[in-house]
């Protein structure tokens, strides 16, 4: 009696625990108190990234509209996605890649755009039915500064795959989105006939350095990487490539065939707070909030109006002065939004085979 | 010995007993506290185990068996289910061999404070953030970690080993994990053994060695399986360990699912989540028909 007793508190305590255990993910402020003008839920991906975000545009855009904002972070796709197919849309605003936003609206899962309501005019590619741009960072190379310097480490994709002259680990973004444009890039496409990408070129591409490859999968790993020698050079985002380098970390990066992926706001469908979501977009893309928010973190814009605030400095260290906009492209939504999940299992396939 | 008489003599307790007898006379309160958690696992698990069923058997156009057929005839799909089974093995008989020494230990050591060493050691860590624990491993374990860094200042190899994003790391990371949950289960288990058992075998004649693999381990396989099991299935959906220290060519299904989950493949993630339920039963079955009931000691 006494052992089934045990047995049964043991197992139930550590069921329990398990249950707990699993029932891990992102944190959610949730807000009480109405301001006059009503609530928004805002969702960003958190960090350094969303403080930035709060104290550029979020806090302002309280103090001027009176609309309480309550920040919900990390953006996280799925539970968008689920939110929508059970009716039970609880965010108003989501911050997601572009690519992945006009995917979302094409499956019918977003609300549009309403430009009506915003006016602000920003880069043509970047506005669109379902997703109005907000940020750009920019897959680049980098590397390490204690062992190489900007001669001695490659300074353009065809360098970064040739193995030969630059020997040594690459820390690679474990996922399709800018690698295949990189190995095409390195193979000797020019940047106009990159869409739609030829897959059986770039992995033939991607193979040849294939064993020399460690692949992150977290925005922090590449610098992580880096800073330890664990890898040499690395494909990685020029936003936190920059937030290590500030921070002292011996890393440095090259805009030199950048790969720019634009960030946006997308409205989910049926959201509680939908017109208070279309303006905070408006107000978010304004030049002076995108310059502020790029002044505090380094993720370029895409407002030409907040650009031209930018000094020379800033406009070179995100990557948007007219010399490196030159030898970068913007990734192509587009193509993206119609062949990610194709694309993908293709790229797991060929990292697992 | 009681175990013999099955007529209802007033213990619900006793061997023998059906167990739709022990329900119905449970007194009102006792009722309820069966009932409310049956009710609720009912309603969470199984209306929504439906909801699943449904989804991985409905396409665009009604009812299919596309993503069936995709995940038991792609490639991609069947490497991650060997490597994700392969794994859950692996890590289950490691946790097994490290656990079980020490779950013998803390029930056996004539000191009570031994056990309590034992057990806080192996209990502390769990208290911890896994998050935490698996970016400690990173540490352990990159090119200029402390593992290196040790193995080079002995000597014993002059560069430094990939150890991080290896199936290795996962493995160990996960093993460090749910170690718990199988100390545990083989603890409590043990603690059911009657010592005099083991005594009663020296009387016979039995060198410990002996007394031990013929009594005690016997004894034993209950925690052994239910602490197995556990840790398999626990091990066979682990996601962040994988996700942070293994390499490419050692992806798990909980990866493939989180990506499918957010690339609008629900059903795809749908199809694979009952994949590895239905192995879990699978092998539960197996275990069943030629051990017979593993919860309960064999006589």
């Amino acid at each position: 009696m006494r052992k089934y007793r045990r047995i049964l508190a043991a197992a139930t305590a550590v069921a329990m625990t398990a249950a707990l255990a699993g029932c891990s993910g992102g944190s959610g402020s949730s807000g009480s108190g109405s301001g006059s003008a009503g609530e928004l839920v805002f969702v960003d991906w958190g960090g350094t990234n969303t403080d930035a975000r709060i104290d550029a545009i979020v806090k302002p855009f309280e103090e001027e509209t009176g609309i309480h904002v309550t920040v919900v972070t990390p953006s996280d796709y799925a539970k968008l996605i689920s939110m929508v197919e059970n009716n039970t849309t609880e965010w108003d605003v989501m911050n997601c890649d572009a690519y992945w936003g006009v995917y979302a609206g094409e499956e019918g899962y977003l609300e549009p755009m309403d430009y009506d309501v915003i006016t602000t005019k920003i880069d043509d590619a970047a506005q669109l039915e379902y997703v109005m741009g907000a940020e750009i960072y920019t897959s680049v190379i980098a590397y390490n500064t204690d062992k190489y310097t900007a001669d001695t480490a490659p300074s353009n994709w065809e360098q970064f795959f040739d193995t030969t002259n630059y020997p040594g680990k690459r820390a690679v973004w474990k996922y399709p989105v800018t690698v295949l444009e990189a190995a095409l890039m390195a193979d000797g496409v020019s940047k106009d006939e990159l869409y739609p990408l030829d897959l059986d070129r770039a992995f033939a591409k991607l193979d040849t350095i294939k064993d020399s490859i460690i692949w992150w999968t977290k925005g922090a790993e590449p610098s992580q990487m880096l800073s330890t020698g664990e890898a040499d050079y690395a494909l990685a985002w020029s936003g936190r490539i920059a937030t290590a380098k500030d921070e002292g970390s011996p890393v440095a990066m090259t805009y030199d065939g950048g790969i720019m992926i634009t960030a946006g706001w997308v409205v989910p469908k049926n959201a509680p707070n939908r017109e208070n979501a279309m303006k905070f977009i408006e107000y978010a893309s304004e030049a002076n909030q995108q310059y502020e928010f790029s002044k505090r973190i380094p993720y370029g814009s895409t407002n030409p109006e907040a650009v031209a605030l930018m000094d020379d400095d800033l406009k070179v260290a995100l990557g948007q002065s007219d010399d490196q906009l030159s030898t970068e492209i913007y990734l192509d939504n587009t193509y993206w939004a119609e062949h990610l999940s194709e694309v993908e299992e293709r790229f797991n396939a060929w990292l697992v085979g | 010995m009681e175990a013999n008489r099955t007529s209802f003599n007033g213990d619900i307790n006793a061997k023998g007993v059906p167990l739709s007898h022990r329900i119905s006379k449970l007194s009102g309160l006792k009722w309820a506290t069966v009932a409310i958690p049956l009710l609720y696992i009912i309603l969470t698990l199984v209306v929504s185990g439906f909801g699943i069923i449904k989804k991985s058997f409905t396409g665009a156009d009604g009812f299919t068996l596309d993503y069936y057929i995709k995940i038991f005839t792609e490639p991609l799909y069947l490497k991650v289910l060997l490597n994700t089974l392969l794994t859950g093995v692996i890590v289950t008989a490691a946790c097994l061999l490290l656990a079980y020494p020490a779950a013998y230990l803390s029930v056996r050591a004539k000191k009570p404070i031994v056990r309590r060493l034992i057990t806080g050691g192996i209990m502390i860590p769990y208290w911890m953030s896994m998050l935490v624990r698996i970016f400690a491993w990173q540490i352990i374990l990159q090119s200029n970690g402390v593992l290196n860094q040790l193995l080079m200042f002995l000597h014993i190899t002059e560069e430094p080993i990939q150890f991080l994003y290896t199936t290795g790391a996962v493995c160990v990371s996960m093993t460090h994990i749910l170690l718990p949950y199988m100390f545990l289960s083989l603890q409590s288990n043990m603690e059911g053994i009657d010592a005099n058992l083991s005594t009663a075998a020296a009387v016979m004649g039995a060198r410990p060695a002996r007394g031990f693999v013929d009594v005690f381990l016997p004894l034993s396989v209950p925690g052994i399986f239910s602490g197995s099991l556990m840790v398999f299935v626990l091990s066979l959906g682990f996601y962040i360990a994988p996700a942070l220290l293994g390499g490419a060519d050692n992806m798990m299904m909980s990866n493939l699912i989180e990506e499918n989950m957010n690339n609008f493949n629900s059903n795809l993630a749908a199809a694979m989540s009952l994949e590895l339920l239905v192995i879990v039963f699978v092998i539960l079955g197996i275990a069943f028909k030629f051990v017979g009931n593993i919860f309960v000691p064999k006589k």
